[in-house]
């Protein structure tokens, strides 16, 4: 991921409020839902996340009247995948077992989240074949 | 064109000088009673004036450009221009100098104009002879520099943002914002960090952003660094950095301006911090603002600050007035008769501005608006000030010097002098006017055949693309050869609303020439 698309914690705050309202907001809704979670920023500061956020491709602005009305152009499982592969890449050299390896070891994951994980390598498996 | 281009530039370069000086001496005898931001905003009056080329009907670059012209004019010096208007031009001088030298009075006021004149219009005539090449100079420089100014501010704004990053910690950022609120700027400003530059900055016209060395300020510093910053931003500082480098860019021969243009970076900064200290409360705030600007001037970037970006500190003499003018804190003026002081001293300026006037364009946008009353006042008898020889004949004031002509005497070359020029309306009325004239169905006395009007003729007139507008200075040259012609004044009478003082002189001169009972004087007609 290059350097510009990387996404600070606050700009991710803002991202999941946005992801988690399943489409578009205002910029009044997006205040509320952040005030939500416990987080009160001023206009401006909230207004220069946003700018950011679309400079770097992450949303939109539509005028909808005089207000802004915001869309993601990232979907949240996207960002999740790209965010992965990056984390996988940096840490774990590209290798996903690695990965699986330390969650399995420290006992990091699960009963429940175990059993899903083979179930959704059977289904993969099924579907390459 | 070049001609009047370049008269109304050097009247605007000279008149904007006075001004600048009559500030320069206002600033210096008050200088520690005044605002610095009256200093600095008083400023728009001189580069107002650098720039727009109006002026009232009476002022100084007007009676310096009359003084010129009628020393060019004695001397019989006209610049090329179109050919038969030269001529003609020159032929009434030396009309102007036999007459001069038939009387006593005017040989001695001849005499007295002596060396002095004699150089001067030297120098005239060498400025006007090269004034294609002075104009090409001039707007060749102009455009050059203008365009290297803007270029290195892209490449400067754009190397700033190729090196920065945002400022990630929301904490600087909700202290921004709480700035913004506190001094009333409404836009968002982002905050970013480059290492690259030299001190804090504020860039951008409409996506205002503060930039930083770095991100090592104290909480305290921070707050006075971004207000100082924020305060030329909603100052528009950098509209009026990029007014000045544009006036720079026309004037450029001219060295007040570079030296008006170093104080005003110098009052820019001035007044910023007099607008900051304002919103500082105690003397210790003071200090800690006059101590944050000591520390910007500590650290360096390798970036130099160039042309209009928005630095916090320039240098250190500057750095030093500043930090005297931050702890002497509120002085200046505050009672009644102090800012009415003010109000004179501004008007003053505004006065000797409209006074220092403008050449050229002045006289003869004022002629335009006026020709109604020119021709009352040729009536009359009162003298205005003339038109001037580029002063451009409407369409309309073809059409009626064409069909006045028509009907007072059938040359068809005279007429057609003025058909291309005229409107169709105007163009379909010869014909009709032609017919009835008193002239209607003469005999040409040389060839034996009727002098006729025809459609024919007309249409292919009309065909004839005028390649510029017909001017005074035209009408001058064509009355001249009319009245030379025949010398009867009412072929030429209805010509003299649209003619130059020195047309008009010569048609007088001209036609007094051939009668010789009676006189006409030139005055009687301006």
């Amino acid at each position: 991921m290059s350097e510009s698309k990387k996404i600070s914690d606050a700009e991710l705050e803002i991202m999941k409020v946005i992801w988690e309202s399943g489409s578009s907001l205002l910029f009044a809704q997006i205040v509320e839902a952040l005030a939500v979670k416990g987080i009160a920023w001023q206009k401006n500061t909230l207004i220069t996340l946003l700018s950011r956020l679309m400079d770097k491709g992450y949303l939109k602005a539509d005028k909808c009247g005089r207000k802004n009305e915001y869309i993601p152009l990232v979907t949240e499982q996207d960002f999740q995948v790209t965010q992965t592969r990056n984390f996988v890449d940096r840490i774990y050299k590209g290798n996903v077992s690695g990965l699986i390896n330390r969650l399995v070891e420290n006992d990091m994951l699960t009963e429940t989240e175990y059993s899903e994980l083979k179930k959704i390598l059977e289904v993969d498996k099924w579907k390459k074949r | 064109m070049e001609e009047t281009v370049i008269s109304v530039l050097l009247s605007l370069s000279l008149s904007g000088s006075l001004v600048a000086l009559l500030l320069f001496f206002i600033c210096r005898l008050f200088k520690k009673r005044i605002s610095y931001r009256w200093q600095y905003y008083i400023w728009i009056v001189v580069m107002i004036r650098f720039t727009l080329p109006a002026a009232p009907e009476e002022n100084l670059m007007g009676y310096l450009g009359e003084w010129l012209h009628t020393s060019v004019q004695m001397q019989g010096l006209e610049s090329g221009g179109e050919e038969a208007a030269g001529n003609f031009y020159r032929q009434e001088e030396i009309a102007v100098k036999g007459q001069g030298q038939s009387t006593g009075t005017d040989l001695e006021k001849a005499g007295r104009m002596g060396i002095w004149e004699t150089v001067k219009s030297r120098i005239l005539q060498t400025i006007l002879e090269k004034v294609r090449y002075i104009f090409f100079v001039w707007q060749l420089v102009a455009m050059v520099l203008l365009l290297r100014k803007i270029t290195i501010y892209q490449d400067y704004m754009r190397f700033i943002k190729f090196g920065s990053t945002p400022v990630k910690n929301v904490a600087r950022l909700e202290a921004l914002a709480e700035a913004e609120d506190r001094i009333g700027v409404h836009e968002a400003v982002d905050l970013w960090i480059n290492p690259l530059v030299s001190s804090p900055m504020i860039i951008g016209f409409r996506h205002p952003c503060i930039v930083l060395p770095d991100d090592s300020l104290s909480e305290q510093e921070f707050c006075y660094t971004i207000l100082h910053e924020l305060m030329h931003y909603k100052r528009k500082d950098i509209y009026y950095k990029w007014v000045i480098q544009v006036v720079l860019c026309i004037h450029w021969f001219n060295p007040l301006l570079y030296f008006a243009a170093r104080n005003l970076n110098r009052l820019c900064e001035l007044s910023c911090d007099e607008a900051v200290v304002k919103y500082l409360d105690s003397d210790k705030q003071r200090r800690e603002y006059a101590g944050t600007l000591l520390n910007a001037m500590a650290s360096k970037g390798v970036l130099k600050e160039r042309l209009t970006a928005l630095t916090l500190s320039e240098n250190k003499q500057l750095l030093k007035e500043r930090m005297e003018a931050v702890m002497n804190g509120k002085k200046k003026i505050t009672s009644a008769a102090g800012k009415m002081a003010l109000v004179v001293l501004t008007a003053a300026v505004v006065v000797a501005g409209l006074f220092a006037g403008s050449y050229t364009v002045s006289a003869s946008g004022y002629k335009e608006a006026a020709a109604g009353a020119q021709t009352a006042s040729l009536k009359t008898g009162k003298a205005g000030k003339g038109k001037s020889k580029g002063d451009k004949i409407t369409a309309a004031q073809a059409d009626k010097m064409a069909l006045a002509l028509t009907n007072k005497i059938w040359v068809w070359e005279w007429v057609e002098f003025f058909v291309p020029y005229m409107t169709d309306k105007g163009a379909e009325k010869l014909l009709p006017a032609s017919r009835n004239s008193e002239w209607a169905g003469a005999v040409d006395m040389t060839t034996g055949k009727k002098i006729k009007f025809s459609k024919k003729k007309i249409n292919a007139a009309r065909k004839k693309k005028p390649s510029s507008a017909l001017t005074c200075g035209d009408i001058d040259g064509h009355a001249y050869m009319i009245m030379q012609s025949n010398g009867d004044w009412e072929c030429i009478s209805f010509m003299l609303p649209y003619m130059t003082r020195k047309g008009i002189r010569a048609v007088v001169s001209c036609y007094n020439s051939k009668h010789g009972g009676e006189e006409k004087r030139a005055k009687d007609y301006y």
